[in-house]
């Protein structure tokens, strides 16, 4: 059963980070998902968020809309880009075992949307990037 | 977030509140930087009331240990709960950096 949930349009620009936490917080919380829970939603949520802010508009300023609803016990968080193609789930895993100066600063964020996320699918519909995050919240 | 300083014998230590996220990591960055400019260059890091930390945290984290690093310095982190716990084993981080229970514990590692 899918509940007609809610969406928010804000630019893609780092700032505006702390009104997509409160967004996914109200929503979360709403919604019945424990405190343990909503954390790691809002940790996949920025992550997602930050990849649109560096990568999805090369050439300037763009938007994203992000949307959340309830599906049976899952909590979706879908989020919803015009910029290049970017499919997260073919990006590659990092090396976890390197230690300090081996490590580079990319993927981690990647890794953690998967962590976090119990179902993930991204679609690329008419010049639009679909990226849909599930979290079991039974 | 907010970071407080306090000096000790053997370290100066930074104690960092809030959330350590894209928005706001950059100011700890900063802030190291600053440190490290005035010639600070032992610390010990104290996430004792730390909230949460994201990637952009954690890649805060990474570069300003290399600058300390690079300077001869030491860094040492303490007081990793909750949530800043998870993302550290999660990532790998907890056994990249060394990870110390308490303040006190941490400054005792360091030469005096």
């Amino acid at each position: 059963m899918k509940d007609p949930g809610s969406e928010i349009r804000i630019s893609a620009d780092i700032d505006k980070l702390p009104l997509l936490c409160g967004f996914v917080e109200e929503h979360s919380e709403a919604s019945g998902c424990g405190k343990a829970r909503t954390n790691g939603m809002l940790l996949a949520a920025e992550e997602a968020f930050v990849n649109i802010c560096r990568y999805s508009y090369p050439k300037g300023h763009g938007e994203v809309t992000v949307s959340c609803g309830r599906e049976d016990n899952f909590f979706i968080l879908e989020f919803i880009d015009e910029g290049v193609p970017f499919d997260i789930l073919s990006a590659p895993e990092p090396d976890l075992e390197l230690d300090l100066d081996q490590r580079s600063p990319g993927g981690l964020g990647i890794f953690f949307i998967r962590q976090m996320t119990d179902r993930l699918s991204y679609r690329r519909v008419v010049g639009r990037n679909f990226l849909t995050m599930a979290f079991n919240c039974r | 977030m907010t970071i407080e300083t306090i000096k000790q014998t053997s370290a100066l230590v930074v104690a960092v509140s809030g959330r350590m996220d894209a928005v706001t990591a950059p100011e700890y960055e900063k802030k190291i930087n600053e440190l490290l400019d005035s010639g600070e260059v032992s610390y010990v890091v104290d996430f004792g009331q730390l909230e949460y930390i994201s990637s952009a945290g954690l890649r805060a984290l990474l570069s300003t240990t290399r600058r300390i690093k690079d300077k001869q310095g030491c860094i040492l982190l303490a007081n990793i709960v909750g949530n800043v716990k998870e993302v550290f084993e999660m990532s790998g981080f907890g056994s990249i950096f060394p990870v110390h229970a308490t303040v006190d514990e941490a400054l005792k590692m360091l030469p005096g």
